[in-house]
């Protein structure tokens, strides 16, 4: 009834409600939100609602009405677009040998003389063969090792192959190198150019930190060697790297220099990403791992010195929130697969190893379990339709969990590879999982400051743009 | 089980023992749980908290989670065919171009 006392005709939605302080967020399937005071709470739990309330209600769907049921079904649907989709991430492992050695590596890296684990032409080509299988307007593949400048003969290789293919297929294609950088040399630098490959790379933070983190084979100064071609690869080629770190244990006093470190060599975002329980990270745990609470105090004082830039003029963003951010506020979805239901692996990613192993997405080459086929015996179609795909993008389902009680449910997401590193098992127990602690660590804090820090809110608003 | 532990007595009608069991799955990282009782009459939920100055903490928490539980539960219920309607009607109408061809086939099926 409304203050004339007319009824109102509207059916209540499912919505869910976690408290923050002394408000309330509501958010609903189709991804909208709003904060409640405890008034509107109780008047919407009632049904006794008041203009305003009802006002709030109806715009962010928590009641459906004849009038705003277009808008939750349109959203509801943006967000479950990417069910619709194939893989459009295509790792490929050129080769597994490297020179580094960083304590963390997740990939069983070979040693530089180890030529049997490079990728060979006639597997390329059954790769290239499965990736044009996927029916994905938008491809992109991905050079992983290893390190793919071992073997610049095969990634070059496999570019030439997709773009001759791509004559007939007719997709948009796009390539990423993922690089130390220490063996770039002009002539390589010049054909990334010409074939405009976008570049990714490692930097763990200053020079002292970065080389603790990934030590090389031939002990060459591997910040030196990155940061150099990172300039040169600017100024020479216009080229920019981007750039991603792993906060170590090491890391974990260095907040502040990480993010000036950042600063100096001209970028203006970071993502702040704790360590896999994988590869060896997991054999020299005691040395480089760490508990949660000591990520959460590095990433929460990372944050702190963020916004002090921000408030400075100083445009510096960390990625995580910069996504959580893009996903309550615009109205496209960032398409980030960590924050997402079900997750990336299969229907977003694929890796392929230099021997041609498929599995479910990079970080899953560590366990046989996420082994989905190979492609000289197995087409895109088997992988897909697979009880075993079927069965860990079940378990990456979040609505299955007792997460589906939570407000940050429509934002949020799993890993099922980290939960089987961490749990052995990939279903999560919620309570105790890493992920669940460190993306609900993430949502509580930029919540918070949306809703009991104004000045900070007005500073996070400007990063959406 | 020590004095330090907290017990807690639950009326099953009043909070079901998939709510009971929800609220005491939340609590598993901080203490032990001990669930007993008669599911017709009386749950006796036993909290040992891995901290015991946790005791006043827990016991508040773990109602809190009943209530949240609960109160999930039966919004759950209650709105479970609008949304399972949402979804069926989003999941259905999603890819347009496919609507498009399904109707496209069923117009030339009847014109045969």
């Amino acid at each position: 009834m409304n203050k004339e006392g007319q009824e109102r005709e509207y059916a209540e939605n499912f919505y869910r409600i976690n408290r923050i302080g002394d408000k309330f967020l509501a958010s609903t399937d189709s991804g909208d939100w709003t904060i409640l005071t405890k008034t509107q709470l109780a008047e919407l739990r009632s049904g006794n609602l008041s203009d305003n309330t009802y006002k709030i209600a109806k715009e962010t769907g928590l009641i459906i009405t004849e009038e705003n049921l277009p808008n939750i079904l349109a959203n509801t649907r943006k967000r479950l677009q990417p069910l619709y989709r194939s893989t459009g991430l295509h790792i490929i492992v050129t080769t597994l040998r490297c020179n580094h050695k960083c304590l963390y590596c997740h990939s069983h890296p070979k040693t530089t003389q180890d030529e049997d684990y490079d990728l060979k032409h006639e597997t390329a080509e059954r790769i290239i063969d499965f990736i044009f299988q996927c029916p994905s307007n938008n491809l992109t593949i991905e050079f992983q090792g290893g390190e793919s400048l071992l073997n610049v003969a095969s990634f070059k290789d496999v570019v030439n192959m997709c773009k001759e293919k791509n004559k007939e297929k007719k997709r948009n294609l796009t390539f990423v190198l993922v690089t130390n950088l220490s063996l770039m040399n002009e002539e390589t630098a010049q054909w990334l150019k010409d074939e405009k490959i976008v570049i990714c790379t490692s930097v763990d933070g200053p020079e002292i930190l970065h080389n603790k983190n990934r030590p090389t084979e031939s002990s060459i100064n591997s910040h030196q060697k990155t940061i150099e071609w990172m300039k040169k690869l600017k100024i020479d080629y216009g080229i920019d790297v981007g750039a991603l770190m792993v906060t170590t244990k090491s890391s974990l006093p260095h907040w502040k220099e990480i993010i000036d470190e950042y600063r100096n060599i001209g970028l203006n975002t970071i993502q702040l990403k704790p360590l896999n329980k994988l590869g060896f990270a997991e054999n020299k745990w005691k040395e480089v791992g760490y508990e949660f609470e000591e990520f959460e105090e590095f990433w929460k004082k990372s944050m702190d010195y963020i916004l002090e830039l921000n408030k400075k003029n100083i445009i510096f963003k960390e990625r995580y929130v910069e996504i959580i951010l893009k996903k309550l506020f615009m109205d496209s979805d960032p398409g980030f697969t960590d924050f997402a239901s079900p997750c990336g692996l299969i229907t977003g990613q694929l890796t392929y190893d230099y021997n041609g192993d498929i599995f479910s997405c990079d970080e899953g080459r560590n366990f046989d379990l996420f082994k989905l086929g190979n492609v000289n015996n197995t087409k895109y179609i088997d992988v897909i339709r697979s009880k075993e795909s079927q069965q860990l993008v079940n378990a990456s389902t979040i609505e299955n969990y007792i997460c589906d009680m939570c407000a940050y449910k429509p934002f949020c997401g799993t890993c099922v590879v980290n939960n089987y590193a961490r749990e052995g098992n990939i279903i999560p127990n919620i309570p105790s999982n890493f992920h669940h602690k460190l993306f609900k660590m993430m949502f509580d804090w930029v919540f918070n400051v949306l809703i009991n820090r104004p000045e900070d809110a007005k500073l996070l608003s400007r990063w959406c743009n | 089980m020590t004095d330090e532990n907290i017990i807690i007595k639950i009326n099953p009608k009043i909070y079901s023992l998939d709510v009971i069991k929800a609220a005491a799955h939340i609590l598993t990282t901080e203490a032990e749980i001990h669930l007993n009782g008669d599911p017709e009459s009386e749950i006796e939920v036993t909290i040992s908290p891995k901290n015991k100055e946790d005791n006043k903490e827990l016991r508040e928490k773990f109602n809190e989670q009943l209530l949240n539980y609960s109160v999930y539960k039966s919004h759950s219920e209650k709105t479970k065919d609008i949304r399972n309607a949402i979804i069926q009607r989003v999941l259905l109408t999603n890819d347009s171009e496919f609507i498009d061809a399904v109707i496209e086939e069923l117009r030339a099926q009847d014109k045969k």
